[in-house]
């Protein structure tokens, strides 16, 4: 069965005042539920992380100073994203914007283990299915 | 969930009930295991369990410093003995050899308490929850702390800005803690932010996630 998502797709959560936005960075392509591994961008100005920064206008979407936030990344199923009741969709984010992410998750020291090497199994999944 | 200031974050997220019940629904319960176990195998397997208490209390106390956000999302709190993360107190109170077993307490599992002295199980709970950084904070704290003498430590922790000496037991708030460590009322609103949107994140979408 396809994914109903796709990696690149951007979601926020209705919550009344500036959004904040999930960007899909990669899919399962072996798991029987689909399953996204998802960073969330902060626009925070304390504490940042410079791991990955997109200045304002960098994607459509990013209308101010932002980062990816790798230590609240997660691993998210189908079931739980599909939740159209919270969960809007934005906009599809350039490749250029995942690719920048996809880069540096793999040293991004805040990243939980189990998301980065998630990753790293993943991406040799998808090299394969796509031989 | 409209935000307007400081201190109506510092209500919602720990005066409100319903929040504080919230925020605490995000205390991850293995990760805290991950890390204690990381800091007793540095140990050597064995490490005593006042100095095990205070560096659980002081990663979470970094994490908060270095990052803004909270790791393990415990309740932080100023007893007697110092701060301390509320919900690792408890459970490692509950690996007392004398305690009575449960087979649900993961800590069990995991660890055993004899005389104040906490050693580890054969049995390794892993280290997938926790991050290179936490992990090089881990090792930064125990080098620091491992030959603190239990006096030294008990008045370097009471030292700490955010702790209030006590008779009973006081919450620390994230509003408090930032602000007696220095945060300006726009930092500290900023950075409570962050964490209202992630326990609003947590709860709307992450129930069943990892």
């Amino acid at each position: 069965m396809p994914n109903k998502y796709n990696i690149g797709d951007v979601f926020y959560i209705d919550e009344g005042h500036d959004p904040h936005y999930h960007i899909i960075i990669l899919a399962s392509v072996n798991s029987k539920e689909p399953m996204y591994l998802i960073v969330y961008l902060s626009s925070s100005k304390t504490m940042v992380d410079r791991t990955t920064t997109f200045n304002k206008n960098e994607d459509t979407f990013i209308d101010r100073f932002s980062w990816v936030k790798y230590q609240s990344a997660y691993i998210i199923s189908e079931t739980d994203l599909d939740d159209g009741r919270i969960i809007h969709y934005q906009c599809k984010a350039k490749s250029s914007t995942v690719d920048k992410i996809s880069a540096d998750l793999p040293k991004a020291k805040r990243a939980p283990n189990y998301i980065r090497e998630r990753f790293a199994d993943w991406k040799s999944d998808q090299m394969f299915s796509s031989i | 969930m409209e935000i307007v200031n400081a201190l109506e974050l510092e209500q919602m997220l720990n005066t409100s009930t319903k929040v504080k019940k919230e925020v605490r629904l995000l205390y991850d319960d293995k990760k805290a295991l991950q890390v204690l176990n990381s800091f007793v195998r540095l140990a050597n397997g064995k490490i005593d369990k006042y100095l095990a208490v205070k560096l659980m209390y002081l990663f979470e106390r970094e994490m908060l410093l270095r990052t803004g956000t909270p790791s393990l999302f415990g309740r932080l709190c100023s007893i007697p003995f110092g701060p301390i993360v509320s919900e690792i107190n408890t459970a490692v109170d509950s690996t007392d050899i004398s305690a009575l077993p449960s087979h649900d307490n993961l800590w069990q599992q995991y660890f055993s308490l004899k005389r104040n002295e906490l050693t580890s199980n054969a049995e390794n709970p892993g280290n997938e929850l926790l991050s290179e950084f936490e992990e090089e904070l881990i090792l930064e704290l125990f080098s620091k702390f491992k030959n603190y003498s239990f006096g030294r430590l008990k008045k370097y922790t009471h030292s700490l800005p955010e702790h209030k000496e006590t008779d009973s037991c006081i919450d620390i708030s994230y509003f408090d803690f930032f602000t007696e460590n220095g945060f300006s009322k726009e930092e500290t609103t900023e950075l409570l932010q962050e964490i209202s949107y992630q326990v609003l994140f947590h709860n709307a979408v992450l129930k069943n996630a990892k």
